[in-house]
């Protein structure tokens, strides 16, 4: 039989007992409902140790969280324990262990539940009372508090990966402008084109123009081992190295650059174990040839014109391997219609589904169908080749291609002199045939690719006659030349300059009275240029012509 | 009242007012609507297209239409496909 006295202690107990538990879950529920959108993970640890140092009435606390070894924390209170004293401490999630603390005094470790990864909480307990609290509430404290930081936790993780991708797609941006940014140079007796088709986002391929304002121009086309980010960043340093030896070298050769770039670059490419093919080179106009050294890049092909191509070894090594660079200044044939052509080992090693190679041979075997062909239809045709091969298969490597071609010297083959009168355009017809004539390459011009040379023309006078001479007196001087690859037309006048590049072009479906002349022009001539000059003023039409 | 207006041989600046003025002549004498017959032109410049859309407006001004023969030779029928006139104008066999 209980006394009544003994009820009412009991009574007491339980509802001090229910008071506390009342507390508890009030203090379990502000765990819960901390802010996560945006907070700061260090901040979210901090929350977590003073919520939970108050729940524990402990004076002072330290949560850790391990982040796969690069661990974080935050404390609260006067001398919290350190990440040091915790180090002792082996808790799993929702353990409890107690100990010693360095300078004396007893602290609580609780490990926390956090999924991938460990938190813990570490409690100052001088007076040993925490321990006891903290067992009955171990388990709620560890998954509520373990919660809030999981919560923060993944949420920095994804800002994180959202800057990297940012990163990536910025580093992106400037490789893709270093590589476009700098234009193919216009070199006279060469037709010149170049691409490059990373396998990522960013890559090691590279290929540049150096050089140049006075100064000789330098082509350059490399692989800086590996793919990505570092490979990029490598790219960069190369460049950059190039730019300076090829500008500021006195007497600069591809054998020179070549291993003062190395020079430079050495150290850093030994220190991260990685190395760059690269072929420097240079067209001799005077000579017809090109200029190259190559430091270890392949595939390169050369292949005069009516012979079958070939591979060109390296005979030097890349980049990074040694000190010194052995490459030396070697010399291949350019002239009309021969080929150089620098290709990425991306290309040839392209695999199709069934894990075949695409090759070397058939590299050698597309060049020699296409050996006709410009240098920019050539290499499309290369890309489109490999691209077909690979089918599905992913692109494995980075892509690159340079192709240079050497182009015919025109020779002249007409020259006639009009008064800028409207009625003196029909005198242009007859030299027009005569210099068809008279083409010794002798291609093959329709009768539609005469009339619209001739009809060129007599836009292009009639316009210098109205708008250049604007009906005053006049010459207008013409000189047609050719070569096997294009006819020239140059139209002198000594009127006011007047830009027939610069008309807008007309709105084709509203027919209108005007502007149809120069758009006539552009339409018909591959390239339509105007020079106004001090003397006289110079529009040059080139038309391409089949072989 | 439909008028056709024939031109041969070169068809452009020089001749150009000429042909102009018989499209005048046959609208003052109450044609609404033109064929141009280019058939036999072999040679056209875009002073004549600018003719041709003269006599379009023209036309369209008098409620009627103008409309081309092609010229037989494919060189000069190329200003025409150059300049979307051949898809412009609505076309008439010769």
């Amino acid at each position: 039989m209980i006394s009544t006295d003994q009820l009412d202690v009991r009574v007491a107990a339980l509802e001090s007992l229910l008071a506390q538990h009342q507390e508890w879950l009030e203090t379990i529920n502000d765990l819960r409902y901390a802010p996560v959108e945006g907070q700061d993970l260090v901040l979210t640890l901090r929350h977590v140790a003073v919520e939970t140092a108050r729940v524990l009435k402990a004076p002072a606390a330290l949560a850790v969280l391990d982040q796969r070894g690069l661990p974080i924390s935050a404390a609260w209170g006067p001398l919290p324990p350190t990440t040091a004293e915790l180090a002792r401490f082996s808790v799993g999630p929702g353990d409890l262990s107690v100990g010693v603390r360095e300078g004396g005094g007893m602290m609580v470790a609780l490990g926390l539940v956090v999924e991938g990864d460990r938190a813990t909480v570490a409690l100052v307990d001088d007076d040993g009372t925490v321990a006891p609290r903290a067992r009955a509430l171990a388990l709620p404290i560890a998954r509520q508090a373990g919660s809030v930081l999981q919560a923060a936790w993944r949420n920095a993780e994804s800002v994180k990966q959202a800057l990297i991708q940012n990163e990536y797609e910025l580093a992106a941006k400037v490789q893709s402008r270093l590589l476009a940014g700098r234009p193919v140079p216009t070199l006279e007796g060469l037709d010149i084109y170049a691409e490059s088709r990373p396998a990522l986002l960013v890559g090691g391929d590279f290929f540049n123009f150096a050089g140049g304002k006075g100064r000789p121009t330098f082509f350059a086309v490399g692989d800086v081992s590996g793919k990505g980010l570092p490979a990029a960043i490598l790219v960069t340093m190369t460049l950059a190295s190039l730019y300076s030896k090829a500008e500021f070298l006195p007497h600069p050769t591809p054998e020179t650059i070549l291993a003062r770039v190395n020079e430079d670059l050495y150290p850093n490419f030994t220190d991260v174990g990685m190395f760059a093919t690269m072929l420097v080179g240079m067209f001799n106009p005077a000579e017809q040839t090109i200029s190259y050294a190559n430091g270890g890049h392949s595939p390169v092909i050369h292949k005069p014109k009516g012979q079958p191509s070939r591979f060109i070894e390296a005979d030097g090594t890349a980049l990074g391997v040694l000190t010194e660079s052995f490459a030396a200044d070697r010399t291949a044939r350019l002239g009309p219609h021969d080929l150089f052509v620098v290709a990425s080992d991306g290309l040839v090693e392209q695999r199709n589904p069934a894990g075949e190679m695409f090759g070397y041979d058939a590299l050698l075997a597309i060049i020699n169908e296409n050996a006709s062909m410009g240098a920019e239809g050539l290499a499309i045709q290369i890309f489109e080749r490999v691209s077909k091969f690979a089918g599905n298969a992913p692109q494995d490597d980075d892509q690159t291609l340079l192709v240079l071609r050497g182009a015919a010297t025109p020779e002249e083959l007409a020259r006639l002199q009009i008064p800028a009168q409207l009625d003196a355009m029909d005198r242009i017809a007859p030299h027009v045939d005569d210099a068809i004539r008279r083409h010794a390459a002798r291609p093959i011009l329709s009768a539609v690719e005469r009339y619209t040379i001739e009809l060129a023309i007599h836009e292009a006078c009639v316009n210098i006659v109205r708008h250049g001479y604007q009906g005053g007196q006049g010459v207008i001087e013409m000189v047609i030349s050719g070569s096997s690859d294009e006819l020239i037309i140059d139209i002198y006048d000594d009127g006011p300059s007047f830009d027939p590049t610069a008309a807008p072009f007309p709105d084709l479906n509203e027919p209108q009275v005007h502007g149809y002349g120069v758009f006539i022009i552009r339409e018909l001539m591959d390239s339509v240029t105007y020079q106004p000059g001090p003397t006289r003023n110079r529009l040059r039409l080139i038309k391409k012509v089949a072989e | 009242m439909i008028e056709t207006i024939v031109v041969t041989g070169r068809f452009d600046v020089n001749n150009r007012m000429d042909v102009k003025e018989r499209i005048d002549q046959a609208l003052e004498a109450g044609a609404d609507s033109l064929i141009i017959d280019l058939k036999g032109v072999d040679f056209m410049d875009s002073a004549a297209m600018a003719i041709l859309v003269g006599a379009l407006t023209a036309c369209r001004r008098a409620g009627g239409q103008a409309s081309l023969v092609l010229p037989e030779r494919e060189e000069a029928r190329r200003v025409l496909s150059l300049t979307r006139f051949d898809k412009v104008f609505p076309l008439v066999e010769g």
